[in-house]
């Protein structure tokens, strides 16, 4: 998959895996496995860049004894959520547009 | 390998980032390695999966560089930041005209100040004056107290103990007082030296 296209659609899903309620690192990865291919390394400057854009906020816990980051959606990311499946229509008549191209 | 020495080899590869940054690149990996090991996985396949160390600091690194880089080129905000410079040179000559526009009023305002200074020297002055009557009163009062107990011991006795009241009160102000007041007059009068060696350069 095209580099650019695959980076925005990751965002859109790391936003997502996190849209019903907070989540943390280990978790998203598990969410997103079936999904799209997402290793540690891929995942942490997605986080990092999103938090900038404060498409989400983090908030550290207890757990088991250590500290875990928690990563929250903002108004701003759900708006993105919302943009992306907007702009998915315009894809899918796009889609359509090649297709029938081809089969003319 | 190790945890422990992933993270510590990682630290070593980004350590030309800020140590908050640092700090946070740390914090994940420790996370995501303990939460998989105490998922079940072994110590040592989590690490290898991880992939080699270079790899994951160089990407650390090049992110950052790319976040820096889009935030000086991004032509929007670049636009934003000269409209920002114009807004500020707009509003300065505002400010001038406003300042010229204003001028009497300013003139008006600095008799107001000056006035008000000249009236607080007034009233310093005056309590000086009142502090020396003082004094001369009670040393007066204590030489004249010893005549007065020749004619009248009791009232005498009376005036020794006022005057003397009235001394230890005006050893009281100069002590409390003064270095007080001086050091006041002191640094208003720097202060608005200061502030005339200012307007002439």
């Amino acid at each position: 998959m095209n580099a650019q296209l695959k980076k925005g659609l990751i965002e859109v899903c790391v936003l997502a895996a996190i849209e019903k309620e907070p989540s943390y690192g280990y978790k998203i990865i598990n969410d997103l496995k079936n999904i799209i291919d997402l290793s540690e390394s891929t995942l942490y400057p997605i986080l990092r860049r999103l938090e900038a854009s404060n498409q989400l906020k983090t908030f550290t816990m207890d757990y088991n004894g250590r500290l875990r980051k928690y990563y929250q959606i903002t108004d701003l990311g759900k708006n993105k959520i919302k943009e992306f499946k907007m702009e998915w229509q315009e894809m899918e008549s796009i889609y359509n547009f090649i297709i029938r191209r081809e089969n003319q | 390998m190790k945890k422990e020495e992933f993270l510590s080899q990682l630290k070593k590869e980004i350590e030309t980032l800020s140590a908050k940054d640092v700090d946070d690149v740390i914090n994940y990996y420790n996370e995501l390695i303990q939460d998989r090991i105490e998922n079940g996985e072994n110590e040592e396949d989590v690490i290898v999966s991880l992939g080699s160390i270079d790899i994951i600091a160089n990407n650390i690194l090049e992110e950052k560089k790319n976040t820096t880089k889009v935030e000086v080129v991004n032509p929007e905000i670049v636009k934003e930041k000269d409209d920002n410079q114009k807004e500020s040179k707009n509003w300065s000559t505002s400010k001038i005209i406003l300042i010229i526009l204003a001028s009497p009023l300013l003139l008006v305002f600095l008799i107001i100040i000056f006035s008000l200074l000249i009236t607080l020297l007034g009233v310093l002055f005056g309590l000086l004056v009142a502090l020396i009557s003082l004094i001369f009163t009670g040393i007066v009062g204590f030489i004249g107290s010893f005549v007065h107990m020749t004619i009248s011991f009791p009232s005498g006795l009376i005036q020794l103990g006022l005057s003397l009241i009235i001394i230890s009160l005006c050893v009281l102000l100069v002590n409390c007082a003064c270095p007080f007041v001086f050091k006041l007059i002191k640094t208003g009068f720097l202060k608005i030296k200061n502030s005339f060696k200012k307007e002439n350069k």
